[in-house]
């Protein structure tokens, strides 16, 4: 198997440090956050420099940001925001928020803004509401929850569902009715720390998920709705580096950011759900970087956040291998891979289910 | 013992550099209520002191004079630990040079407002943070992770 990465494309914006990296839907290029505050949108890039657009949104960091129709949702450690635009040269409208902070934010294709705020809950805004509504936290009724990362897999009879890594309270399904009114099931085991969740978006199995604890083992469940039925698999790859910081999943491939490395599992999430046994040697290429958090874009693109600006580059379907396939000219560089054979471990696990 | 009716205990050392004192006070110890920040079970009264004491050491602190901490292991790779019980990597130190004795918690990612009439609870400032990384103890990815609220 070859490396299904291709050279990647460097970004940066002068005298800014970016934190976030992603796609504008309001036109189809990329936009950024960055550490003083500001969201920068990629307006033109047709010949000579890229244009431009600045708003200035806070004083913290950007960790997130999400667009639904011509709402915009965006986090800091201090803040969650929702700004109407679209881009103008009056700049984007507050129309609703708190001075909290959240760890990110997710937009549903119904128009739910969700931004998990730890251990105060998750804040939801109904952007299909948004001239009525301020928004609300939503909280389990007993006990805590500490919400980290919520990711959205789709609609089940008439409820959008999610998925939401909840450090030691483990993997969660939400699940929101058409009058907002949540319910939650949550997997907990000893050990787990579930710091990142990502849909595996298949059409076979519409809510896989995979998780990523920080004691650097994957958690694979095919169908979360049956979350209290089926037990997670929980494996690990004694290979990984560093602290675990993002899992990411492109065109059937497992993607893992660490401190010290990101790592690819060409095909990795395709096996999983095809019911393929992963007890045997599996490939992984391994590429030396410190980055501050990945992302994908365009279900294909990898953006690496670094402290030199953000590294684009185009992930491959098996068969389709990234060597030599574009040109090195411009700004385009290949990066450094190590070509490894990974042992997946399986970890017995107890979990335990928890509804609320 | 028990300092202004709090229960607790004073370390029998005082740190490196300045001389503090420092006390554990039950209730960040398994014994408070759900308001007050607890010490992870597997953080022992030397390594929080520890934490205290390179905080000091580093002059890790902010504008009001508060100090903060990492929990920082180097063996058998270097990772910065969690010191909370609910996954918080950073701990505050409250400003008492005036004080008989210092004392710490670990302090969340984000920040949370809070009922009047008290303040919000601020996450770890910039000033304090960037010592962190002038003193090593920190990368700048890292540094920007923090910022962002994310696990280091």
């Amino acid at each position: 198997m070859s490396l299904p990465l291709g050279p990647y494309r460097s970004f940066n914006i002068p005298g800014e440090e970016i934190t976030w990296a992603g796609e504008c839907p309001w036109n189809d290029r990329y936009c950024f956050g960055t550490e003083s505050g500001k969201v920068v949108f990629l307006v033109g890039s047709d010949a000579g420099q890229p244009e431009l657009a600045t708003e200035s949104v806070s004083n913290e960091a950007v960790n997130d940001v999400a667009f639904w129709k011509n709402l915009v949702g965006i986090t800091t450690r201090s803040e969650v925001q929702v700004y109407r635009g679209p881009l103008s040269e009056a700049g984007l409208s507050l129309v609703g928020g708190l001075p909290s902070g959240a760890h990110g934010i997710v937009a549903t294709p119904r128009g739910r803004l969700l931004a998990p705020m730890g251990i105060e809950g998750l804040f939801c805004f109904d952007g299909a509401q948004a001239s009525q509504s301020q928004g609300w936290i939503d909280r389990p009724a007993q006990g805590v929850r500490n919400y980290y990362k919520v990711v959205y897999l789709g609609e089940s009879d008439g409820n959008e569902i999610l998925a939401c890594a909840t450090r030691t309270d483990g993997l969660a399904r939400i699940e929101l009715d058409a009058t907002n009114t949540s319910r939650a099931v949550s997997l907990t085991a000893p050990s787990v720390d579930l710091i990142d969740v990502c849909p595996l978006r298949s059409e076979e199995w519409p809510f896989a998920v995979a998780g990523l604890s920080l004691d650097r083992s994957l958690v694979f469940v095919r169908d979360i709705l049956g979350l209290s039925e089926e037990n997670p698999r929980r494996l690990r790859f004694d290979g990984l580096r560093g602290t675990p910081y993002s899992l990411l999943y492109a065109v059937g491939h497992i993607l893992l950011l660490t401190s010290a490395e990101i790592v690819i599992f060409p095909d990795l999430a395709s096996r999983f759900l095809a019911g393929e046994a992963l007890d045997h040697p599996v490939d992984a290429y391994h590429s030396p970087v410190q980055a501050v958090e990945a992302f994908i874009a365009s279900e294909s693109y990898l953006m690496v956040v670094t402290d030199e600006g953000v590294r684009v580059s185009e992930i491959l379907p098996v068969g389709l291998t990234g060597d030599g396939r574009v040109s090195t000219g411009g700004n385009v560089k290949l990066p450094d891979w190590t070509d490894t054979q990974e042992i997946l471990r399986s970890l017995p696990t107890e979990w335990a289910s928890l509804v609320a | 013992m028990s300092i202004g009716g709090e229960p607790g205990r004073l370390f029998p050392q005082v740190t490196e550099r300045s001389g503090y004192r420092y006390f554990f006070y039950q209730k960040h110890h398994g014994w408070g209520g759900t308001e007050a920040a607890q010490w992870a079970t597997d953080v022992g009264e030397e390594e929080e002191f520890g934490i205290f004491n390179q905080a000091d050491l580093f002059d890790l602190t902010d504008h009001q004079g508060s100090l903060y901490g990492i929990r920082l292991r180097l063996d058998p790779e270097r990772r910065v630990l969690v010191l909370g019980t609910l996954g918080q990597q950073v701990a505050k130190f409250p400003e008492a040079r005036t004080a008989p004795h210092w004392h710490g918690f670990p302090l969340g990612p984000l920040q949370k407002n809070l009922d009047t009439p008290h303040p919000p609870e601020r996450p770890l400032p910039r000033d304090a943070l960037q010592k962190m990384v002038d003193a090593r103890l920190l990368t700048n990815p890292e540094r920007k992770r923090l910022l962002k609220g994310k696990i280091i």
